[in-house]
């Protein structure tokens, strides 16, 4: 009865889709990444499996399938449902996280595949894009907790983009977070970055959670980079991250008290002459003088 | 005419650089000139002129010890002498379940949400100055704020009171009770918050 409810509830809200001129993309509720990714290796035998969906995603019990492809078996895992006592799939909405614990314990190196649903999104007429990941088991548990050194560099710059949602121009502060090494026993595909902003304009005594991502695969340096944006009145000023890892038995790293700061300016802000410095040179000066002096002598000898 | 010339070449050249809405570079109020100590030899510079640069002569900078408290607090140090600040602390539970508050920079951080101001692509009600006094504002791509509030014809069972009342608590409560989720721009729950929204919000909010 609830889940009607939910999915009627849905179909009007993208019925009434407001007159506004929005790209297809705008609020889509696709997947956006998976715990373990696809291809990953080495993966624990007590391993939770999770994907992280776009936010405006909604889980209504859609299906979870985890298979088996050397004996063909295929585990149909469902929403988990009050007193339930069978390995169910866990919606945190918070997160917009979607988490699943096989029936039986994963296979020693073993192959498995899993299917993750394509959910409905609560400003979208269509479903979005779900996912399918292959991986390989290790052959142990995950037993210890993960280890990060945390977030170790911030830098940051302001850009205006067009927004698809709203179709204005939009002025968003873009911090380029870079990340310590991580490390865990379970291997780092099993790795979600949970982000916090500790200080900023709007940051009073608790800093403010991101939604967890996994951690970033496709970057081979050790030192790891992402990508925070903020609204103007969230970024200006003294603005601090910090951060852990989490991994796929729930176990956090002890990294929360390593912050990296930066200050931004304000816009609107014009940095011009670069190649010139921040301060004007002596030697930029006499040029100039020498530049008018030589004006002025052509000047004069054309009069002549 | 020249020295018009002259005189722009050389501003020209000595605002190269700066920011334009920075004021002009001054060496004697540069970071830390103002409040530096002159009468100190050079290597105590950076130290305020009142407090000791040395450990204290009754204890050598070897035997500084940490002393234990009972347990690690969230506070930024290290309680318990391990070497590692603020750790072992428990989360806290929030009121959705599953969700935590972590031990981050010394504080607690907040409960976790879905998104910072609304549900991207989501839409709320707004009430213009003019004209229909009836509009939308859709929230970003990145959920992070709405849109300006674009002008639309008010729903029929509003129209009248728009026509009638035009911009008034009165058309405000009328889309609160036709299930809009609206702006109290009106502080009709009297919070004294007119930015907040009220009515069938659930789609909109990222609680």
């Amino acid at each position: 009865m609830r889940r009607a409810l939910a999915a009627a509830a849905l179909v009007l809200g993208a019925a009434a889709a407001p007159s506004v001129a929005r790209a297809q993309s705008c609020g889509r509720p696709d997947l956006v990444d998976m715990v373990p990714p696809d291809m990953a290796t080495g993966v624990p035998l007590n391993a939770r499996l999770g994907a992280h969906y776009a936010t405006s995603a909604e889980y209504l019990g859609e299906d979870v399938v985890l298979v088996h492809p050397p004996d063909g078996r295929q585990e149909v895992l469902r929403e988990c449902a009050p007193n339930m006592t069978k390995p169910c799939a866990t919606w945190s909405r918070a997160e917009q996280f979607l988490q699943v614990t096989p029936t039986e314990p994963l296979q020693p190196n073993s192959s498995y595949e899993i299917r993750w649903p394509a959910l409905r999104g609560i400003n979208a007429a269509a479903p979005g894009v779900g996912g399918r990941a292959m991986f390989e088991t290790g052959g142990t548990d995950d037993v210890a907790a993960p280890v990060f050194d945390g977030v170790t560099g911030l830098t940051w710059d302001l850009e205006h983009t067009n927004d698809e949602c709203t179709d204005d121009q939009v002025e968003r502060y873009v911090f380029d977070v870079q990340l310590g090494a991580a490390n865990d026993d379970g291997g780092t595909s099993g790795l979600t970055l949970l982000l916090f902003q500790t200080k900023g304009p709007l940051v009073m005594e608790q800093p403010t959670p991101f939604p967890g991502r996994a951690w970033p695969q496709d970057q081979d340096s050790v030192v790891k980079h992402v990508q925070v944006r903020l609204s103007t009145d969230l970024g200006v000023g003294e603005v601090c991250f910090a951060g852990f890892v989490r991994d796929t038995t729930g176990m956090l790293s002890d990294s929360g008290h390593v912050e990296s700061c930066v200050h931004t300016t304000a816009p609107p802000f014009f940095r011009g002459c670069s190649v010139g410095g921040a301060r004007a040179s002596t030697e930029t000066l006499a040029a100039a003088l020498a530049l008018a002096v030589l004006l002025v002598r052509r000047r004069s000898r054309r009069s002549t | 005419m020249r020295v018009l010339l002259i005189g722009a070449v050389i501003a020209a050249a000595a605002g190269c650089g700066r920011t334009a809405l920075e004021p002009p570079y001054d060496p004697s109020t540069a970071d830390g000139g103002r409040d530096r100590p002159t009468d100190l030899p050079a290597e105590k510079m950076d130290a305020p002129p009142d407090l000791p640069t040395e450990h204290p002569p009754d204890l050598a900078p070897d035997k500084i010890t940490c002393v234990p408290k009972a347990e690690e607090e969230c506070n930024g140090l290290d309680d318990d002498c391990d070497g590692i600040v603020d750790n072992h602390i428990a989360p806290i539970p929030c009121p959705n379940a599953g969700d935590v508050r972590l031990c981050v920079g010394g504080h607690f951080s907040d409960c976790p949400k879905r998104c910072g101001v609304c549900v991207p692509g989501s839409e709320r009600t707004c009430i213009t100055s003019f004209c229909t006094f009836w509009g939308s504002q859709v929230c970003s791509a990145d959920g992070m704020g709405f849109s300006r509030c674009i002008e639309s014809q008010p729903p029929p069972r509003c129209r009248a009171i728009a026509n009638q009342m035009m911009r008034s608590p009165e058309l405000e409560k009328c889309c609160i009770e036709n299930d809009f989720c609206c702006v109290d721009e009106f502080d009709l729950d009297g919070d004294g918050d007119t930015k907040e929204m009220l009515g069938r919000c659930e789609s909109v909010v990222c609680e």
